[in-house]
């Protein structure tokens, strides 16, 4: 009873006590947060890969490409049980060019994917920004659900507006106020630009123009909404005279209409603007010139659905001329924006039609121009992507991975012997997981993580010391104390009892301290890079050589409970030797004890 | 309180029976001798008496005659280079370790010069110390509230019932000492050991000690061997053992 009872006193009323629980604190802090960072950005790239790719991805050799994919990809899901959904992914080269702009040029990568299978095998719905957590994203959302987009986008405008310029708002009159946060665009003019910091200018030339941007955008959907209302009336009247038409001479009238009312319709196709599905592209949130980022992170859009673009495609599909490549040119109209959070992803890909971009990267099937039947090639894709069922390890993915090897094998052999002249051929192909792709970057981060910890674990040496020096030196210190225990009837055993649940309860409360300083610090520690920025100048996360917008801030808690143990395991070691020394003293000893 | 404090002490003695007949503790043929180094000093040469139930005994001596040496001996805080220790007629040297350390909370009582409260507990902290040694965190939740009780009246007994919230550094010299007795006498021992209880105050608080520890034995038949070397301090008790260089005058 007295170990417990003055284990507790001792801690309350010993002031050095507090360095040590400090100094345990501190280690357990920093191990905590390095840590947990780094883990945090590990499955990141874990999620982000996954997310991207799905779980194992077939890639067939160089850029011929893949034939017979969805041939493949049936029999696969037949045959692999664990395999839960599966398709066909190409990746072309281009150029991104907006309409109307000469000046802009974006080289970009683009993909050509199929939805909503897409979603099936990857998240990639839920970073969208018309059709966000849809699980059956498409290239052809309602048009009202992208105004409707754009309209919360404008929101959000507007409160970077009041918080950036909330010192120039107030001095405006009340109504004016009001009235310049509603009409953005009229707020260079009510602003004006002479009191305005360089920094606030440049804020308020970019919201103005994205405003205007916007503007253009919305005036093409709401266009294209209007007309498609006119469309589908006519679509019905086209209907109903060819239904109606049932004599000879309705039908020659019945003829004329339709063929008015077919010039009306194409008319108003073309003043939609709206390329039709199969020419729509959705861009990654984070090409450089199409959006900007203020000070905090949020992002302002200049280019949104509505907006037409241009690509030109490389075509790596083909044997290419020896001379030079002719450029695949098509109109795109934007429709929706994804963002990933890996910056890589985000500031290159585009995405358009998985059929689009096998035409515009020359992979199409091709056909004998005069016997349609003889097929001269298969169209082909990149890559398939996997998505496997369940939560699997890595251990099992390589399993699955070398299934689908050998499955591909056997199919190959089914295939060989078809006429494909120009065969970009059904060859090998390499089948590896999203980690084995991910190898270059997941390896040395995790080498990383270990070196860290082994750091930090040193660095816990001086926690161990600290407690050890606290420890001896309460011992001796208490010598004589001691003895007057020993005296009263207390054990060796006893009293060492009471030194290491000293030892203990110090690792157990810096351990405490530590976990929660290191929770507040992860779970904080984006704003607390912003805050060293804006003090110091000090960024250690750039977008650019982390891949992701924002450090992980997941706390990890299995190793926070390793952390703890350890903690005490140090408190332990630091109260042994002291311990010990207490214990075996004779109590006339300790009594005599200067 | 008297009676019944002396009746029910003997329930859980690590020191059996209660042999009435023989003496309650017996020096035999003590010795001891200390080791520094090549030097070795002979410090008892050979030590015999007995005490009785209800004694009240001074051990006198010089300093340097070997007098706390011996009082350690009794009290099984120090182990003898040859002879024994008999309480009760129990041979202290063959007794286990866990057995004297029972032995050390159960039957003796200790009192030093210098106090020795723990500087971080109140003044009935300190006195319940020892039973909080004695019980386990069981023990205490189901008994320690007696036992509190029991430390607060002796406190009270001995004039510091105002005072249990207070910390040693607080109190004067003959209000520690105080302390200490109350400390001593927690679990009711069968022998108070007390070495130079009045060494370190002055003549006027000192005899104000005295008379507590007279007290205890005359009104409750406490047995008490106390070490002095002042003779006006011996004088009032039963008998007088001296010391004179390790051996009894």
């Amino acid at each position: 009873m007295y170990k417990l009872f003055l284990c507790l006193r001792y801690l309350r009323s010993k002031v050095f006590a507090y360095f040590a629980v400090l100094g345990v604190a501190l280690c357990v802090w920093m191990m905590l947060v390095s840590v947990s960072v780094m883990t945090g950005f590990l499955n990141k790239i874990e999620l982000a890969a996954k997310g991207l790719f799905g779980d194992i991805i077939i890639e067939g050799r160089g850029e011929r490409g893949l034939a017979w994919y969805d041939e493949f990809i049936a029999k696969m899901k037949r045959e692999v049980p664990e395999v839960e959904a599966a398709g066909p992914f190409i990746l072309g080269l281009g150029i991104l060019r907006v309409e109307n702009d000469r000046n802009f040029r974006q080289h970009v990568q683009i993909a050509g994917i199929r939805l909503p299978g897409r979603a099936e095998m990857t998240d990639f719905e839920t970073g969208l920004f018309v059709q966000a957590g849809n699980p059956a994203p498409t290239f052809d959302p309602p048009i009202a659900q992208a105004i409707a987009a754009i309209k919360k986008h404008r929101l959000e405008m507007r409160k970077i507006v009041q918080r950036e310029f909330a010192k120039e708002l107030a001095k405006l009159p009340e109504a004016r106020q009001t009235a310049t946060i509603e009409n953005l665009q009229m707020l260079r003019l009510t602003l004006g630009d002479k009191s305005l910091t360089p920094k606030q200018r440049d804020l308020l030339y970019r919201i103005d123009n994205a405003v205007w941007l916007q503007n253009q955008a919305l005036r093409h959907l709401e266009l294209a909404q209007k007309k498609q209302g006119q469309m589908s009336r006519l679509r019905e009247q086209l209907r109903s005279a060819q239904a109606g038409a049932k004599t000879e001479a309705d039908k020659q009238i019945a003829a004329d209409k339709i063929a008015a009312l077919q010039l009306q319709i194409d008319d108003l196709v073309d003043l939609t603007r709206l390329e039709p599905p199969a020419d729509r592209v959705i861009l990654g949130l984070g090409i450089p010139g199409l959006s900007f980022r203020t000070d905090i992170g949020e992002t302002v859009r200049y280019l949104v659905p509505g907006h037409r673009v241009i690509l030109q495609v490389a075509p790596l599909g083909k044997a290419l001329q020896m001379t030079g490549v002719s450029l695949n040119s098509r109109k795109f109209t934007v429709i929706d924006d994804s963002r990933t959070d890996v910056s890589s992803i985000d500031s290159k890909l585009v995405y358009v039609p998985f059929e689009t971009l096998q035409q515009l990267n020359n992979m199409q099937a091709e056909f004998d121009a005069d016997d349609p039947s003889i097929m001269l090639a298969p169209a082909c894709c990149n890559q398939i992507h996997i998505k496997v069922k369940g939560q699997p390890s890595e251990g099992d993915l390589r399993k699955i991975a070398g299934k689908i090897q050998g499955l591909w094998q056997e199919f190959a052999r089914g295939y060989a012997d078809k006429p494909t002249l120009l065969a970009p051929a059904i060859g090998d192909v390499s089948v590896d997981t999203w980690r084995q792709r991910q190898m270059a970057v997941v390896g040395p981060i995790e080498q990383q993580r270990t070196l860290v910890v082994i750091i930090m674990a040193i660095m816990s040496i001086v926690a161990v010391a600290l407690v050890f020096v606290i420890l001896y030196t309460i011992v001796v210190q208490k010598t004589r104390e001691i003895g007057v225990l020993k005296a009263l009837g207390a054990s060796g055993w006893g009293v060492a009892g009471l030194f290491f649940a000293y030892g203990a309860a110090i690792g157990l409360l810096g351990a405490i301290i530590g976990i929660l300083a290191g929770y507040y610090t992860t779970k904080n520690i984006n704003s607390i890079q912003d805050w060293a920025d804006s003090m110091f100048g000090l960024r250690v996360w750039t977008r650019k050589s982390f891949m992701f917008e924002c450090i992980p801030n997941e706390v990890d808690w299995n190793m926070a409970c390793f952390i703890v143990a350890g903690a005490i395991a140090a408190g332990l070691v630091g109260a042994l030797i002291p311990a010990i020394r207490a214990a075996r003293m004779e109590p006339v000893e300790a009594l005599r004890y200067e | 309180m008297s009676n019944d404090r002396k009746k029910s002490s003997d329930a859980g003695r690590a020191i059996g029976g209660g042999n009435s007949a023989g003496p309650l503790v017996s020096a035999v043929d003590l010795h001891k001798t200390y080791r520094m180094g090549r030097v070795s000093l002979e410090v008892l040469k050979g030590v015999s008496f007995d005490v009785s139930a209800g004694e009240f005994v001074a051990i006198y001596g010089h300093s340097g005659s070997g007098k706390s040496t011996l009082l350690h001996l009794l009290g099984l805080l120090d182990k003898p280079t040859a002879g024994t220790v008999m309480l009760e007629s129990v041979d202290t040297a063959k007794l286990s370790s866990p057995r004297r350390n029972r032995a050390r909370s159960q039957d003796v009582g200790f009192i030093f010069q210098f106090y020795h409260l723990l500087p971080e507990l109140t003044v009935l902290e300190n006195a319940t110390l020892p039973a909080m040694v004695d019980l386990s965190m069981a023990g205490f939740l189901a008994s320690g509230k007696s036992r509190q009780q029991r430390a607060a009246g002796l406190l009270d007994e001995l004039g510091l019932g105002d005072r249990l919230k207070h910390k040693p550094a607080e109190l004067s010299g003959g209000e520690r000492q105080r302390v200490a007795i109350a400390r001593a006498l927690a679990n009711k021992p069968k022998l108070l050991l007390a070495d130079e209880p009045t060494g370190n105050l002055d003549s006027k608080t000192g005899q104000k000690i005295m008379d507590v520890l007279l007290r205890f034995n005359r009104q409750e038949g406490q047995t008490i061997i106390m070490v002095t070397h002042e003779t006006n301090l011996a004088d009032e008790m039963d008998r007088i053992v001296t010391l004179q260089d390790g051996r009894l005058k």
